[in-house]
């Protein structure tokens, strides 16, 4: 056995906890090892030291000051617990009732009026009434549209300024009850006129 | 009822009987108080440190499964709590505070005693608190390599190193008085 296996194995032979052989082979290697020798005796006094250490000892109340400090604690743990408990219903049930509100309020129409409830997972449909000047406005639109998109050619004759009409621009007067062609529409005679002149 | 077991005791408290605490309180009390005075050097903070420990571990016995020691869960409890006290002080004990007035129930009577032990425990405050632990857990609560390694959360041959460093460590401080034989 070397030093420092002996080193290794000083704490088992102080326990008593070597085998029989080792702890052969550590005494013989004690025998003749002087350091090793004065290691285990300053290890061994130093076991004997350690035990005059001071030791206390609890106060005479400890047990009852022990139990105070717990139902302090269980007293605290209860309200806190309780009171976290409330305040967690509360923020859940507001949050659920957001999430509810948001996902199937369905807002109101151009008429103010709250379409019903639709079942859940069903996507909202979208109503609209158009008042009838939002109807004659967007068919004067599609009218245009026609106008401006057709080629020349296919231009109905209709749709020029006649003689009389001519006649009553030039004269300044307003436009006679004779076009019942154009009664829909709303162009301005005085902007049209030029225009349709030339196709006529 | 005094030979139950710790475990069984500790299964007692979880199953609602609260009076039996007492018989760990008896148990324990004293020598995990001597375990924390070691460890930080305080009465005070020792006293602290004891109360906590018993605390947690009384509210931790609605979980207790007694899968290890009583021992073992104890210490690592109080080693964990003694380690917050000298987190908490955030310096290192200065030998001057150590000269504080002790108290009165000193078991060491003449004065070259009441030296020696005050040597002592300032030459244990001079360790690690890691390698502290191991020495004090090995030499005054007799626990096993085994449970202190446990409490320490590492291995048994890390267990043995912290012990025997520890050791070496303590008797080279106290190498001088040794050598003389004064102790």
């Amino acid at each position: 056995m070397t030093c420092k296996q002996l080193q290794e194995t000083m704490l088992d032979y102080i326990d008593g906890k070597l085998e029989q052989a080792e702890s052969t082979e550590f005494k013989v290697h004690l025998d003749k090892c002087a350091s090793c020798q004065d290691e285990l005796d300053h290890f061994l006094m130093l076991h004997d030291v350690l035990k005059t250490t001071e030791e206390i000892v609890p106060a005479p109340d400890y047990k009852e000051k022990f139990w105070s400090a717990v139902d302090r604690k269980n007293h605290f743990w209860n309200s806190t617990t309780s009171k976290l408990i409330y305040y967690g219903i509360a923020a859940s049930l507001m949050i659920f009732l957001s999430i509810l509100m948001f996902r199937y309020y369905p807002g109101t129409d151009q008429n103010g009026t709250v379409p019903k409830p639709t079942e859940p997972g069903k996507p909202i449909p979208y109503v609209t009434q158009l008042s009838p000047q939002d109807e004659e406005d967007d068919q004067f639109i599609m009218e245009m549209n026609d106008i401006i998109e057709s080629p020349v050619s296919s231009l109905n004759n209709s749709f020029a300024i006649t003689e009389e009409e001519l006649k009553s621009i030039s004269s300044e007067k307003p436009a006679s009850k004779t076009t019942p062609n154009r009664t829909k529409s709303k162009l301005n005679p005085a902007f049209t006129a030029p225009l349709f002149t030339e196709f006529s | 009822m005094e030979s139950l077991t710790d475990e069984k005791i500790m299964l007692e408290v979880k199953n609602g009987k609260k009076e039996y605490f007492n018989m760990i309180l008896d148990r324990y009390y004293k020598t995990v108080l001597n375990y924390a005075f070691r460890i930080t050097g305080n009465r005070g903070e020792a006293e602290d440190v004891t109360q906590e420990t018993f605390s947690k571990i009384y509210f931790a016995a609605k979980r207790y499964q007694p899968l290890s020691s009583f021992k073992a869960f104890l210490y690592t409890i109080a080693f964990r709590e003694c380690l917050k006290a000298l987190g908490k002080r955030k310096n290192i004990i200065e030998l001057s505070s150590l000269h504080e007035p002790k108290s009165q129930d000193n078991p060491v009577s003449t004065l070259e005693n009441k030296e020696k032990a005050m040597i002592v425990k300032n030459a244990l405050l001079k360790l690690k608190p890691i390698h502290r632990s191991a020495l004090i857990l090995r030499e005054y609560q007799n626990l096993s390599y085994e449970e202190i390694s446990q409490v320490l959360k590492c291995s048994l041959a890390a267990t043995k190193n912290y012990i025997f460093r520890s050791k070496e460590q303590l008797k080279n401080i106290l190498k001088p008085i040794l050598s003389r034989g004064a102790l």
